[in-house]
């Protein structure tokens, strides 16, 4: 789960980033319009965090930029709570629109809902062969028995589980693994393949030369 | 109980008029019948004279003078002479009675009595012991003969007198011992005449009243409609309409007045409705950033797994966050005050450079931290304003020039006087104002560069509440800035 946190508030900004991140997102963050604009189209992320009132390019035309080029959900976070603001946000793009103050719970659980939404699973469990994922508790189940992972590997598996039967390329899952400030260490990747491998059976996850991943947990 | 002003005023102005109406009009109903009764009187006299031979001899037989005609003094009691005694001739008594029948029976006799009956008259003659000696034809059957108690009463010095007899109006006519005459009369026709008459005046005196109240109640409708007019304009104020006005042009008496003042002090209430409403949502918009910045940093260091360094520096951003908050609310509650009215201001005679002085000196010590210069050049400029808040407007102007400076800038303070205005400068040598900016830096909350204005807890009310001081004291103030070169503050003051 890669998400792009766009606040002007420097505080409110870095606490939202570690509270993502403690949560097992994946996130970067941008403090204007024009910093927040040039990360959202250059880099694939699952859900964009957009704050409405910033310098140099606002919410609004942020909002109108990205929706020209891509479909990333877009959760709007901001202190605008008319009504018409709200209906405005929604109507131009927006997937959801949270008035500030919010308590974080809220925040998360509503780009988890919007995950589901994007990856057509809307059940909050997701189940493939005897893999059992709770999105929510973020808990793994193998053959009805808890299994223990980090973050990290659960990302991974989530991911996965997802996007089931798809082939991934390494460099979208490495996007969606890593944030900016991870440095480019190609077999970290491997490492977490491998220790999925371990704890779900080898054949779920096979590699195609040159392609990438694909999970397949019913093989 | 009536309560309307028309109605009050018509029932006590109307009952006047009914009342005084009234009252002239039994007046004269009195007034005339008196006349009325006192000409009957007059004619019955006349009538009795006419009758006296039927009864009496001669016109020469006259009773004896009154005392007073007798010139006696009536305060001495005096004897009274008695009267020469008769002869003893009661032979000249019958003659005389005899005479008086022969007349009363005779053709003149006939005659005197046809014409007192011709003119309406009845007339009788009783004996001195009650017997009824001879009456006319049109006599009523029951007439009293005897003069009673009351009739006697009425007599005393008198010799003869009127009375009534049920609907007939008699005079009575006493002979020395000889009986009576009486003379009388059917009176119910003078009613008659009169009552008819009172009627038709009673008639048209009340319908005039009643068009006359009938006129003054449309004129009081008239005056009083402004009324109406008014409470239905307060009353749509007060469901919610608050744009509706009385109308004042088409009010022409005192009410006028009174629908202006109302007018002005509606305006007045709309007006600080308003200015409620935009604080508050100024307030609540304001406060929802510092807000969400204490809630998700509380969020994160309420994870298990949030170390207590993480803690105290949640706690450390909650207690800066706050005092942002507190300096917000401060600030909102000044722009609260100077929002309302400018009475609040307490003016007295001040020197505006002396006020300048001070002020400036105040931020030395910020100003050497800053690295900034502070240059005075004030020049006594008199003035009547409130020191206080032309100290906090100029605070204002000379904190936001020493943090928007460049280090080893100046901030120059001046003070004038220019014709009829005082003149206040605050120049720096700072980072400027964009163009763009400018116009809008004396807005509510407006804020240039965000991020750090609220980490040092600026709210963005600072200029606002500087513009509203001077304009309560009917000043005016402008910026002139160019980016990256500086910017100047001018306030004038009358």
């Amino acid at each position: 789960m890669k998400i792009l946190i766009v606040e002007d508030n420097q505080r409110l900004r870095r606490s939202m980033l570690e509270y993502a991140r403690a949560e097992g997102c994946v996130a970067d963050a941008a403090s204007d319009g024009e910093e927040g604009l040039y990360k959202a189209l250059n880099w694939d992320y699952d859900l964009i965090l957009l704050d409405v009132m910033m310098p140099k390019i606002d919410g609004w035309e942020m909002l109108r930029r990205i929706r020209e080029r891509k479909t990333t959900p877009v959760i709007m976070v901001t202190a605008r709570a008319q009504i018409d603001d709200r209906v405005r946000g929604l109507d131009e793009g927006a997937d959801d629109y949270l008035v500030k103050p919010f308590e974080m719970r809220e925040l998360m659980a509503r780009i988890r809902a919007n995950t589901r939404r994007v990856e057509n699973n809307p059940q909050p469990c997701l189940e493939a062969g005897d893999i059992m994922v709770n999105t929510v508790k973020r808990l793994a189940y193998f053959k009805d028995q808890a299994v223990e992972l980090t973050a990290r590997e659960y990302n991974l598996l989530e991911m996965f589980m997802y996007k089931r039967n798809e082939v991934l390329s390494r460099e979208f899952i490495y996007d969606h693994l890593f944030d900016e400030r991870d440095e480019t260490v190609s077999n970290m990747l491997e490492v977490y393949v491998y220790k999925l491998r371990s704890k779900f059976g080898k054949d779920s996850i096979q590699t195609r030369r040159g392609l990438g991943y694909v999970f397949m947990p019913e093989s | 109980m009536i309560r309307s002003i028309r109605s009050q005023a018509q029932f006590y102005y109307g009952g006047l008029v009914v009342a005084l109406v009234s009252l002239i009009l039994v007046g004269f109903n009195y007034y005339e019948r008196f006349g009325r009764l006192k000409t009957l009187d007059e004619r019955l006299d006349e009538q009795l004279t006419i009758a006296r031979p039927l009864m009496f001899r001669g016109p020469e037989e006259r009773p004896p003078p009154r005392r007073e005609e007798r010139g006696e003094d009536l305060r001495r009691p005096e004897k009274r002479k008695p009267p020469p005694p008769d002869r003893f001739d009661p032979l000249p008594k019958l003659r005389k009675e005899i005479e008086v029948a022969r007349f009363r029976e005779g053709p003149q006799g006939e005659e005197v009595l046809a014409s007192l009956i011709r003119d309406g008259f009845y007339v009788l003659g009783f004996k001195p012991n009650g017997e009824e000696l001879f009456r006319s034809e049109n006599a009523p059957d029951a007439v009293v003969p005897w003069v009673n108690k009351r009739d006697r009463a009425k007599k005393r010095d008198r010799d003869s007198f009127q009375r009534w007899s049920g609907d007939f109006r008699e005079a009575i006519q006493f002979g020395q011992g000889r009986g009576y005459l009486l003379v009388g009369t059917d009176a119910s026709r003078l009613h008659e005449g009169l009552n008819e008459l009172m009627l038709k005046l009673s008639l048209v005196c009340f319908a005039l009243t009643g068009v006359v109240l009938a006129i003054g109640w449309i004129l009081m409708g008239k005056a009083l409609r402004p009324i109406d007019q008014i409470t239905k304009v307060a009353q749509s104020i007060c469901e919610g309409d608050s744009n509706r006005r009385i109308d004042t042009d088409s009010i022409r008496n005192e009410l006028g007045p009174l629908g202006r003042i109302l007018n002005t002090t509606f305006d007045r209430l709309v007006r600080s409705v308003q200015q409620q409403i935009r604080i508050t949502a100024d307030a609540s918009h304001e406060l929802r950033t510092p807000v969400s910045v204490i809630l998700a940093d509380c969020d994160l260091a309420l994870r298990k797994e949030s170390s207590s360094e993480r803690k105290q520096e949640t706690i450390e951003l909650c207690r800066d966050t706050a005092l942002h908050m507190k300096s917000l609310i401060e600030s909102l509650t000044q722009m609260a005050r100077w929002d309302s009215s400018s009475d609040v201001l307490k003016k007295e005679k001040c020197d505006l450079g002396q006020i300048a002085e001070q002020t400036a000196k105040m931020f030395t010590p910020l100003a050497e931290e800053k690295n900034v210069e502070i240059i005075i050049e004030t020049t006594p400029c008199e003035t009547f304003c409130d020191p206080l808040a032309i100290k906090q407007t100029l605070a204002n102007l000379i904190s936001n020039a020493i943090h928007y400076n460049k280090p080893s800038g100046k901030v120059t303070i001046r003070t004038k006087r220019i014709g009829k205005s005082n003149i206040i400068e605050v120049e720096d040598t700072g980072f400027g104002i964009s163009s763009q900016d400018l116009p809008k830096i004396f807005e509510r909350f407006y804020r240039i560069d965000k991020a750090r204005e609220i980490e040092e807890g600026h709210s963005g009310l600072g200029l606002s509440i500087s513009k509203a001081i001077v304009e309560a004291h009917g000043g005016s103030i402008e910026a002139y800035s160019q980016k990256g070169i500086g910017s100047r503050f001018v306030i004038q003051l009358p």
